[in-house]
Formats: C-alpha cells, sequence, structure tokens
C-alpha cells in the first residue's frame, strides 16, 4: 500500500496525459460522425438508386469489418502499399488516422439509428405536409427531423458509451491513450516496473468517464421528452 | 604460535577467494554464475533501400574509431560492450555527401537499459547512442515508442525513420540493418551472498524469468527439468527485486541487462 501511495503520483500524471489523448478522440469522433452519420443516412435513402445502393454498400462494409482491421488499413495503407506516408511520423500523423477512422464507423452505426428515425416517423405527417404547400426539406426540417432526434437519443446514447471505450483500439497504431500509459507501467515506464494496479486506476478512468456521459445523455433524453 | 597464525592467515585467505571461484565476476551484489546459451546481437533497422543506412553504420564506425562509443558503454554498463569496428574515414568512404534529415526513432520504452521512461524523458544506452549519432551526421532526432516487433511494417510504411534495439529474432528481410552494435548472450544470475556458485546448485531452485525470455528458458528443457519451479516476471527490474528480496534463487538475463544492473 505504501508503494503504490509512492508511486501514485507518477501513474496519475502519466494516465491524466493519456486520458486527454483519450478524450480529444473521444470529442472530435462525435462531433465528426454525429452530422457524417446524416449525411450517410440521407444518402442510403436517396432515391437516385446507385447511391443509395453504394452507400449502403460501404456501411454494410465498415460495419461488418472489425475497427482495428479499419484502423490498421487507414495507417498503414497509403505509406505501405501507395509508398505515400500521409499520415507523417509521430503522434499527430497517428491521431488523425484514428480520428478519421473512428468518425467513418461511427458515423455508418449513426446512419443507421438516423435511418431507423426517419422512416419510424408516419408518411401521413409528410403527406399532411405537402398538403399544407411546404416544401421536402422543409418538412424534413421542420417536422420529421424535430422528432427524430427525440427517438434517436436512447439508441445514440449506447453508441456514445461504446464509443468511449472503443477508444481504447487506437492503440493497436501506438496512439498513446490512457491505456498504452495504464499499460507502460507493467512493462516499466518512470522507475515503475510491473505494477498492475495502474490498469485499475485506468478502468476506473473510464468508468467515471461513461459515468458522466451517461448522466449528460439521460438529462438530454428527459430535456427531449416533450412528448409525453 | 606463529605457524598457527600463518595457518589462520592462509585460511582466511582461501575462504575469502572460495566465492570468486564459481563465478565469472561479480558486482551489485549479484553474480554471474553461467551462459545459458549462445550469443544474440542488437542492430539498429532501417526501412528497405533507404541511404540513412549506409551513414548511420559510417556514423557509428567514426565514433567508434573516436572511442565515443566505449565512453557511452562504459557509462551504461561499466564495461565496453559495444563491438563495433572503428574507422576514422568511413563517412568520406561512401563518396556521398551527408544529407540534412530529421529523423524519427522508433524505440521500445519498456526495455530498460537500452531505452525506457523516466523523468518524463526517454533514458538508455539506445538513446545516448542514436542521439550521439544523428548529433555527429548534423541531424536532428525525435523518438516515438513502438512495439519493436512492428518494426518492419513501421519503417516501411514511413512512419518512423529508424528502428533501434532489433534482435537476431526479429530481423526481417522486409528491412535493412546496420552491423551489430552490442553482442549479448543469455547468463544466470545469483546474489553474491548466495551458496550457488554453478548451474547445477540450482536443481531443486527457483528460477525467475522474463516471460518475452521463456523460449529461451527452454532451448535447454534438461535444465528446466532439474528446476523446482519457474517463477515469471514480465520485466528485467522485477526480476532483479525478485532475486534480491529472495524470492528466487536465480535468474536468466541477457548479459547487457546483466551488466547495467552489476554495474
Amino acid at each position: 500500500m505504501e508503494l503504490i501511495l509512492q508511486q501514485m503520483p507518477v501513474v496519475i500524471r502519466s494516465l491524466n496525459v493519456g486520458f486527454l489523448q483519450t478524450l480529444r478522440l473521444f470529442f472530435v469522433t462525435g462531433l465528426g460522425a454525429i452530422p457524417l452519420g446524416l449525411v450517410i443516412a440521407l444518402g442510403s435513402m436517396s432515391r437516385f438508386r446507385p447511391l443509395s445502393l453504394l452507400t449502403r454498400f460501404v456501411v454494410w462494409v465498415v460495419r461488418g469489418t472489425p475497427l482495428m482491421i479499419q484502423l490498421l488499413i487507414i495507417y498503414y495503407f497509403p505509406g505501405r502499399v501507395l509508398n505515400n506516408n500521409i499520415w507523417g511520423s509521430g503522434e499527430a500523423g497517428r491521431f488523425l488516422a484514428s480520428a478519421i477512422a473512428f468518425i467513418f464507423n461511427y458515423a455508418c452505426y449513426f446512419s443507421e439509428i438516423y435511418r431507423g428515425g426517419i422512416q419510424s416517423i408516419p408518411k401521413g405527417q409528410q403527406e399532411a405536409g405537402l398538403v399544407l404547400g411546404m416544401t421536402r426539406s422543409q418538412i424534413f426540417f421542420k417536422i420529421t427531423l424535430l422528432q427524430v432526434i427525440k427517438r434517436i437519443v436512447p439508441p445514440m446514447s449506447n453508441e456514445i458509451i461504446t464509443l468511449v471505450k472503443d477508444t481504447a483500439l487506437a492503440r493497436i497504431i501506438a496512439l498513446q491513450e490512457i491505456i498504452w500509459a495504464g499499460q507502460s507501467f507493467l512493462k516499466g515506464s518512470s522507475g515503475i516496473a510491473g505494477a498492475i494496479w495502474p490498469l485499475f486506476f485506468t478502468a476506473v478512468y473510464y468508468l467515471a468517464f461513461t459515468g458522466v456521459v451517461t448522466l449528460v445523455l439521460g438529462r438530454l433524453e428527459k430535456r427531449l421528452d416533450y412528448f409525453r | 604460535m606463529r605457524r598457527f597464525r600463518a595457518g589462520l592467515c592462509l585460511l582466511l585467505c582461501l575462504a575469502a577467494l572460495l566465492p570468486a571461484a564459481g563465478c565469472h565476476y561479480g558486482a551489485g551484489g549479484f553474480r554471474i554464475i553461467d551462459e545459458y546459451s549462445g550469443e544474440g546481437s542488437y542492430y539498429i533497422a532501417f526501412r528497405k533501400g533507404d541511404k540513412l543506412q549506409q551513414f548511420v553504420s559510417a556514423a557509428m564506425q567514426e565514433l567508434a574509431a573516436t572511442n565515443t562509443l566505449r565512453s557511452l558503454s562504459i557509462k551504461w554498463f561499466g564495461e565496453n560492450l559495444v563491438n563495433i569496428k572503428g574507422d576514422a574515414d568511413a563517412l568520406a568512404d561512401l563518396g556521398e555527401e551527408t544529407p540534412q534529415r530529421f529523423v524519427t526513432v522508433g524505440i521500445d520504452v519498456g526495455n530498460v537499459p537500452m531505452s525506457y521512461i523516466a523523468n518524463d524523458g526517454y533514458l538508455g544506452f539506445d538513446i545516448d547512442l542514436i542521439t550521439f549519432i544523428c548529433g555527429y551526421l548534423g541531424w536532428g532526432v525525435t523518438f516515438y515508442p513502438i512495439d519493436i516487433t512492428d518494426a518492419e511494417i513501421e519503417l516501411n510504411a514511413g512512419n518512423i525513420d529508424i528502428a533501434m534495439a532489433v534482435s537476431e529474432a526479429d530481423l526481417d528481410s522486409g528491412f535493412d540493418y546496420s552491423p551489430a552494435y552490442l553482442t549479448s548472450q543469455y547468463v544466470l544470475v545469483t546474489r553474491s551472498g548466495s551458496n550457488i556458485h554453478r548451474r547445477s546448485g540450482l536443481k531443486g531452485k527457483t528460477l525467475g524469468v522474463v516471460v518475452a525470455d521463456e523460449d529461451v528458458l527452454y532451448q535447454n528443457r534438461g535444465f528446466v527439468d532439474d528446476l523446482g519451479s519457474v517463477i515469471y516476471q514480465t520485466n528485467t527490474d522485477g526480476l532483479f527485486n525478485a532475486l534480491m528480496l529472495g524470492d528466487v534463487d536465480g535468474i536468466l538475463v541477457s548479459s547487457v541487462v546483466a551488466a547495467y544492473h552489476m554495474k
């Protein structure tokens, strides 16, 4: 116990640095994937057949393959196969590659949630809008989307909580996120070696973060519960 | 009486020499009692076809000629373990002007004493070595921690320019590498005060080994079968701690790591 207390400041400092990277990846993914998911959903519902087929095919591929493989391919393919390392060396390139992989992957999952939400709105509302002389975009933004947002919050919350934990996958391309930081003390870092307790601490960081995200999304769900 | 005193002195001298009789050398509370396996070497790896390899290898030879590498080895290991042949004109012999470069070096950060994290920075023999080489060539250098078994893909994808401490087992035809800069072998180490002086003394005793070196241990199946038990550790620091605390009677480590801990 005394040893753990002695090592604590070093471990916490290192975990904080890793956690910042995790947070950065989480927020960048959220900011990119939420709007991109809507674009993909609209693409998959498009009446222009080639576009909807292509979008559905891409969604099927992305949802049907592990995120870890997507990360490895996105990061290593340009340099390895095209002899053009677009990511550069160092942390920034690894972060950018991770962010793109996460945004694209999560956008595809979100798109299916959006699609389900949009298609759950009764067709009669659209017809009523048309009868009232509203344009299609007016109907979508003023009638459909408002109801969709309310309906998709619970499944989106689920995906967002999964995203918190999935950020750990970026470790596969050596992005130094919180698990990398925690695991380094097992192998040896800053004079601490063979210590497994930092990994339990790493789990506590995740628990606390998912707790906060759950609370925030729970509140959002309550605020959008205006039809009851 | 005089004869008795002389006899006693002789006896005491012999007793003092006795612990040294069965071991090669000892320092830092530990001693090497036997060699366990053949030699293995450390290399610097480069992207396939990258001219960096020629410049770094030539710079290493010039630094070896000025005894810089020797001093570096003594600083980290207490003895000269670097086996690069010195050549004061190696760079000139290349017949090309040294290009300006800024290199990213991939390192295994849990590898004491070669490369590890301390005081929020990177330390180790490899860090010093490549910093010296790049400084000598007038190059900038930055370090990035990688899993050294990914050296080939990291190099050839262009994410790093150099990978340090690639061992023979990790050598791959997918990348170029420098001449071996350090040679090491696996050795058996015990506490200086222990009464185990040879390999046979470990019969029925507990041996500590790093998980990653398990395959080295099992190269000699007969020896393993004679042991009482084997305790695994994740790193060499833990191994030496276990030996110091008496949790194990002996440990199996590379001679480079042993030299660092015994320094």
